[in-house]
């Protein structure tokens, strides 16, 4: 379905709530995979990036779900529940699994040894909470600013300020590692 | 005549971040010529490419990922196990409400239909009574409000019919079938000389006003 047709999570969430199931799988097909990968981003893992996405949804359909329409999107409410589940899961301690067993390895393999995969998510995951935020959304979900400031909560310049400090912050705990060879390929 | 801007490094290098973030990570004619001319930010802008080459690779890598169907599978059966059921919630509500409408409604009709002075019934009753042939026992007490009476089967002696006040022949020596209407004190109220049989009297049946 195309984007501009499709109903507004807002609208499927007041339909869920009236126990339409059907609205609720559209939203959860929309929108799980990118809090997943949010997840997946923030945590390092693939079990507790499901974990959190199903807990995500878990308290959309609870009867004390507080989102409150007038005080912004549905989907930055989401993102924020998450954020909320991975600080919460931190607090507990590091995660074991690692992430690079938990994306898929294809040709792209190839292209970046594991070392390298694994260094750049631990360097993700080393940045502070809001830089890290920024790096997810603005560079691996391709949000642009308004968006990332909206599912961020926060103005876009701070946005823009936040991202351009934490690809500072990676480039210089990257600069041990080799540099890719593919860099001319895709820059 | 052509405006040369001049950039320094803290001018040049969020634009550098910002080339560097867009595939292709061309510069323009201003950025290029500081960075020709700049080795720091030659350097930062190398790492940044560097960086978005990775990023990129790691956002294909995990673009596809998600929660599997089984995971999906158990969150719509648990929605639908918990879904709310408003409609449901409203029809019980309107069962409530409907209910107590025809309570109400009930309780006014019975309040309308129920004889509201029950000693009118006594009195209805006695006055059939009389039109039935009854006559009034002289001297009995009256009969309290609401108090139900019920005629008795029965023989009786003239003797016992004229202390009732009923006209007795003088010929009659036999016992004679009648109807007593007596109050729930026990005491006669009224008497009359059934046309029934005598066997009938003696089962001493009864009925109730």
């Amino acid at each position: 379905m195309n984007e501009s047709m499709q109903r507004p999570d807002e609208q499927l969430y007041r339909l869920m709530k009236n126990g339409d199931s059907a609205a609720f799988a559209e939203l959860y097909d929309r929108r799980e995979p990118g809090l997943f990968r949010y997840a997946l981003h923030m945590t390092g893992s693939a079990a507790a990036a499901q974990e959190i996405a199903h807990d995500v949804f878990l308290h959309l359909m609870s009867l004390t779900c507080r989102y409150e329409e007038e005080r912004g999107s549905l989907e930055g409410w989401m993102y924020g529940v998450a954020r909320n589940l991975v600080r919460a899961l931190r607090r507990k301690g590091p995660v074991e699994e690692p992430v690079d067993q938990a994306v898929h390895h294809d040709i792209l393999g190839e292209l970046i040894d594991g070392e390298n995969v694994a260094a750049l998510h631990a360097a993700i995951r080393e940045l502070p909470e809001a830089y890290r935020d920024a790096v997810i959304l603005c560079d691996l979900e391709e949000r642009n600013y308004d968006e990332a400031a909206r599912l961020m909560n926060c103005p876009v310049g701070t946005v823009r300020s936040r991202l351009h400090r934490a690809r500072g912050l990676l480039a210089g705990k990257l600069r041990r590692l080799k540099p890719l060879e593919m860099v001319s390929r895709w820059g | 005549m052509g405006v040369i801007r001049l950039m320094n490094c803290e001018t040049a290098n969020p634009g550098l971040t910002e080339a560097a973030r867009k595939r292709g990570g061309l510069l323009d004619a201003d950025l290029q010529r500081h960075v020709d001319t700049c080795a720091a930010c030659a350097a930062h802008w190398q790492e940044q490419r560097d960086l978005s080459a990775r990023l990129r690779i790691l956002r294909l890598q995990s673009g596809e990922a998600k929660s599997g169907d089984a995971a999906r599978s158990r969150l719509l059966n648990e929605f639908a196990a918990r879904r709310p059921q408003p409609a449901r919630g409203r029809k019980w509500a309107w069962s409530l409400a409907a209910a107590a409408a025809a309570l109400i409604a009930a309780f006014a009709i019975h309040e309308v239909r129920t004889p509201p002075v029950p000693v009118e019934v006594a009195v209805d009753a006695e006055s059939e009574a009389r039109e039935e042939g009854f006559i009034d026992v002289p001297f009995a007490p009256p009969l309290a409000p609401g108090e139900m009476v019920r005629v008795v089967h029965t023989a009786l002696q003239p003797a016992a019919l004229a202390s009732m006040g009923v006209n007795v022949d003088p010929t009659w020596t036999a016992e004679l079938p009648a109807d007593v209407l007596v109050g729930e004190d026990g005491f006669p109220r009224a008497v009359r000389v059934s046309n029934e049989g005598s066997s009938e009297a003696a089962d001493g049946g009864s009925e109730e006003f």
